[in-house]
């Protein structure tokens, strides 16, 4: 048995770990859009709750077995990804920022109403996929489901940074990313990598859905997660993707201790800003974050 | 220069066009919407957005009411046309919506002017129209210390609920100096919640271990549950909405900590036990309207039956649609009141001076004055059953001890 | 082509209105504007009277992001500073005209604060900042219940001049619309002088600006001012039109709004502004209108109108942006492009 106080720290770090995984599953979603494709995309969150929704739609209302559920879903965001990118992202290619910002903005409020209109705004329970019992061991506690979010996203970690170092496709995407036209002379179908960039996005951020509506509840207002990504990628670096999943789960466990530790002290509230003084504090000392790297401007 | 006439005769037919478009027709109606056999009702609240799941079952109560109404042949012939607007729960977004119904729907009066902070925002536009309105959350900062003169609502304040809980435990079950926690949203109801907190540990002598709020929009309450558990209280009380009280009850089960929890009206849905499981078990609510299971109580029995005879796909009226039902009730009895020769005016002393209207058990009765238009109606405390997914009774009705409306 | 169209005096040709054309264009649409306003219904003026709010706040962002590139996705900060404070002097017996400006002045002492970290970021970067700053500024009115009565929210009087209280719609419009065209003619004076000049160098190329003399220093934080000046009196007109302000009024959401208005209209363009404000206030009200007509034909519509509004609504956001990335002005520009070369268009 441990003693309660290191018992307390433990805990607040698990439950840091879990929350700041499902930060890194959104903040890994956008920053593979980004990087790829420079876009800012305002409607990651909404990605996310539609892919929660297609999961549910397939396990509860088509009565598929979870397994397959999952792989539907997955196939199926990818392609509502690629479609998205097809319609509204091809055409902007060489516009100005702004306006491909703008898109996805309407992107966002689009999928707020095609979710709304489908599934209807009460509170939905998530079909449970992991045991519901907890898990405790020395006086410290885990659901399964939090143990399996951080298992998932460490997973995610390994699984991109070889997909990016090792294959093909993530060398091309990297390359893309880095280079367009020197890509394109090299051979490599930008537009191709385009569409793959919102397909993998788009995975991601249904895995992000389904394992935050586990964890709370299914509803349209989980898209509002969306917002912690900013701090998790600044944090990160914009252009890094294990930056990306490591900004999160530091967000989260920095969270839950400031939560923890300093609430009491002053009453509470400072749990929710810690983020966004984090955020501050980064923009103030790196503002290229952790992993990114810093741009030369040249005239 | 025949070009540019051409561009400016263009340009003028344009801006008819479009300023005819806004420009409607001016009725001949003398008192907006009642005609001789008509009466217009609006609504105002979220249709979409996270808060539809609260303004789509308010919208729906009060257009299932006065189906009924019209099926029983009206009020003195007349038929009631409900109008429904969003407001996506946005202050300014509610000013217009409110506005259209009144400038081009020609609303006579409106059954639900959305949350608290909507009802807030566009009460000055309700003054100055003299539009008498009901307001589904009985709201502290809208009916003390004055209440607005055209707005109506039923029901004891975030503050009342929690003093409600409190008094149960100390009275009812009698706990000997027991140790209390207060957790709340860090918003105007969460905030009405404490101050009630506050003036029952004041009042009562109590002793307060842990105080805990969350932001609106958090997705993690682990670490406040944490600090909750070490504290070490022997009840919980709550200030919370319905998504949070889920995520409070599983991460209670988690962390193992048992004691019973206390939550206020707002938060006593049936999806908190269908989503927490067994969890909810130690889930308790102040409650101030009949609940769906009980289908014995005439008012709910009548809500029920009629809500099935439009919506056959749901069985269980949500807890939204309740209140709105009321407020329609109350709307529909006033109308009622207010003779045949029906003006705004009218409708607004009628309703004022509405005593002991009976809500057939939905409710506790209600009665209207100058000075109070959002009476403390009767509350129990209900607890969650999750073997049924249904809430049960678990005091009588009664009211406060500690009024703190006796300033 | 513009044809007997010459100068005779340095100040014909640096008048505003350069044409008897464009003059008599816009003294008709200024006319036929207020006769509608005097007959017309309270909720077509609200509209109305909402757009010229917004058409100040989005000049504003428009000469911060379109005309200088810094990216502001915080602006609803400086709209509920100003807000908030106009409506706190006004509470503590300040006059409405003083208060007004007043409110301005403080909101740009805001962008002075957040426009020095625009001197060390750039892009996303900057754009994050100013994300922070609206959140922070959330958290305040929220949180300092002292000054803002937190969550609450708090009344405010309607604004009073030398006695006249301007609490009716028709009232305020004759309050806001000189108001706003001052705006527009102080924004476009602005732009079309040396600030503006080297706004737009600094937007373009700002090492490039920097190397030729422009102080970057300077001209970004004076962006930054004059923006959140107008940002700030936009949220004080807000503030004493509903005569009610809450945190929640000035979420994120509103930023957005802001972004969208000048996007869809058109980046780094006066007319865009106007443009983008006026269009981002009518379509949710045009989009509210269409379930009534088409009410009886489609039960299903009415029923679900309100979902379906919003994917109209971002579509329609989407479509414009996508078909004419130039956003409203760049349709103008080619409606005027067009017109001139008619019949020769090729």
């Amino acid at each position: 048995m441990i003693s309660e106080g290191l018992a307390n720290f433990l805990q607040l770090i698990l439950s840091g770990l879990a929350v700041g995984s499902v930060y890194a599953i959104v903040a890994l979603g956008f920053v593979i859009i980004y990087k790829a494709t420079d876009v800012f995309n305002f409607a990651q969150g909404e990605l996310m709750t539609l892919g929660a929704f297609v999961c549910y739609f397939f396990i509860v209302q088509l009565h598929i077995p979870i397994i397959w559920a999952f792989l539907l879903t997955f196939v199926s965001t990818a392609l509502i990804g690629m479609i998205t990118e097809e319609l509204f992202f091809k055409p902007l290619v060489g516009e100005p920022i702004f306006s491909v910002i703008m898109v996805t903005v309407g992107l966002s409020v689009f999928l707020k109403g095609v979710t709304g209109l489908l599934w209807g705004y009460m509170i939905k329970k998530f079909p449970v996929f992991v045991s519901e019992n907890p898990i405790s061991f020395s006086g410290i506690v885990i659901s399964p489901i939090h143990l399996t979010t951080i298992i998932i996203t460490g997973a995610l970690i390994i699984v991109f940074v070889l997909f990016f170092k090792f294959s093909i496709m993530g060398i091309a995407m990297r390359a893309v990313a880095n280079d367009q036209d020197a890509s394109l002379l090299m051979g490599i179908s930008v537009r191709r990598i385009f569409g793959l960039s919102w397909a993998i996005s788009a995975i991601v951020a249904s895995m992000g859905g389904i394992l935050l509506s586990s964890i709370t509840i299914l509803h349209p207002s989980s898209s509002f997660v969306g917002i912690k990504v900013f701090p998790a990628v600044v944090l990160g670096g914009l252009d890094s993707i294990p930056g990306a999943i490591l900004g999160g789960i530091i967000i989260g466990v920095v969270e839950n201790l400031a939560g923890g530790y300093i609430d009491p002290l002053v009453g509470g509230g400072v749990k929710e800003i810690t983020a966004f003084v984090i955020l501050i504090m980064i923009m103030m000392i790196r503002p290229y974050g952790l992993f990114g790297k810093e741009e030369i401007e040249r005239v | 220069m025949k070009g540019k006439l051409k561009i400016i005769v263009i340009f003028l037919c344009f801006v008819a066009v479009f300023y005819g478009s806004l420009v409607k027709t001016i009725s001949a109606a003398e008192v907006p919407g009642v005609t001789k056999d008509k009466i217009i009702i609006g609504t105002l609240s979220p249709l979409t957005g996270p808060i539809a799941m609260v303004g789509i079952p308010i919208a729906d109560a009060v257009k299932d009411y006065f189906s009924f109404i019209n099926e029983q042949g009206g009020i003195y012939g007349r038929k009631i046309e409900v109008i429904s607007e969003d407001d996506k729960y946005e202050p300014p977004q509610a000013v217009a919506s409110l506005k259209k119904l009144i400038d081009r729907d020609k609303i006579f009066a409106c059954a639900s002017t959305s949350g608290t902070p909507i009802t807030a925002a566009v009460a000055p536009t309700v003054g100055r129209e003299k539009i008498p309105s009901m307001a589904p959350i009985p709201a502290y900062g809208i009916f003390e210390p004055k209440p607005p003169k055209y707005i109506f609502a039923y029901g004891p304040f975030y503050a009342d609920q929690v003093i409600f809980n409190i008094e149960y435990i100390l009275f009812t079950l009698k706990a000997k100096d027991p140790k209390l926690a207060f957790f709340y949203q860090d918003d105007d109801f969460g905030q009405d919640g404490y101050r009630g907190f506050k003036a029952a540990v004041e009042k009562y002598k109590l002793n307060v271990v842990a105080t805990e709020k969350y932001t609106r929009g958090a997705i993690d309450i682990s670490s406040q549950v944490l600090n909750i558990k070490r504290a070490n209280p022997d009840f919980l009380i709550l200030t919370f909405i319905p998504s949070h009280s889920i995520m409070l009850l599983k991460e209670a089960k988690k962390l193992g900590l048992t004691i019973p929890i206390f939550s206020c009206a707002n938060a006593r849905l049936e999806e908190v036990i269908k989503v927490s499981g067994d969890a909810a078990d130690i889930y308790h609510c102040a409650e101030y309207t009949a609940l769906p299971n009980e289908t014995n109580v005439p008012g709910m029995a009548k809500l029920i039956q009629n809500r099935n005879k439009r919506n056959p796909a749901e069985k269980v009226p949500p807890k939204y649609y309740i209140l709105s039902y009321v407020n329609a009730l109350i709307l529909g009895e006033g109308i009622k009141k207010a003779g045949k020769d029906l003006t705004r005016e009218k409708l607004r002393s009628a309703l004022e001076s509405l005593k002991d209207f009976n809500t057939e058990g939905l409710t506790g009765s209600i009665s209207y004055s100058q000075n109070d238009h959002c009476p403390m109606t009767a509350m129990r405390v209900v607890k969650a059953n999750s073997k049924t997914g249904y809430y049960e009774p678990i005091t009588d009705w009664g009211l406060t001890k500690l009024n703190l409306k006796q300033k | 082509m513009r044809s007997g169209d010459f100068k005779t005096s340095y100040g014909e040709d640096m008048a505003l209105l350069q044409t008897t054309f464009i003059k008599v264009c816009i003294g008709i649409f200024v006319i036929s504007l207020i006769g509608f306003v005097l007959i017309a219904d309270k909720y077509s003026i609200y509209i109305i009277n909402l757009s010229a709010i917004a058409t100040i706040g989005s000049l504003g962002i428009n000469l911060l992001t379109g005309f200088t590139g810094q990216i502001s996705i915080g602006h609803a900060g400086f709209l509920a500073i100003g807000a908030y404070s106009s409506a706190i002097l006004t509470k503590s017996g300040f006059p409405f005209l003083v208060a007004l400006p007043l409110a301005g002045l403080i909101s740009t002492i805001a962008g002075l604060l957040v426009g020095i970290p625009s001197l060390k970021l750039r892009g996303l970067y900057l754009a994050i900042t100013t994300f922070a700053f609206g959140f922070i500024v959330e958290h305040l009115a929220n949180s300092w219940v002292s000054l803002t009565n937190g969550a609450q929210g708090m009344e405010v009087i309607p604004a009073n001049i030398f006695g006249i209280n301007f609490d009716t719609d028709k009232g305020f419009f004759f309050l806001v619309f000189p108001l706003a065209a001052f705006a527009i003619i102080f924004a476009r004076n602005l732009v079309r002088s040396k600030p503006g000049r080297a706004w737009i160098a600094i937007r373009d190329r700002d090492i490039a600006a920097e190397t030729i003399g422009i102080d970057l220093y300077w001209y970004k934080l004076s962006s930054f001012a004059v923006s959140s000046f107008y940002a700030g009196v936009a949220g004080g007109l807000i503030a004493h039109y509903i005569q009610y302000i809450g945190p929640t009024h000035f979420e994120l959401l509103v930023s957005v709004q802001y972004l969208a208005m000048i996007i869809i209209g058109g980046l780094g363009s006066i007319l865009g502004s106007i443009f983008g404000a006026v269009f981002m206030t009518i379509l949710p009200e045009f989009l509210k209108l269409l379930p009534d007509l088409l009410r009886g034909s489609y039960p299903i519509v009415t029923e679900k109108f309100a979902d379906i509004n919003l994917i109209l609504y971002g579509l329609i956001i989407m479509l414009f942006v996508i078909i004419e990335p130039k956003g409203l002005n760049g349709i103008w520009n080619n409606i005027k492009v067009y017109w001139r070369m008619w019949p020769y268009t090729h």
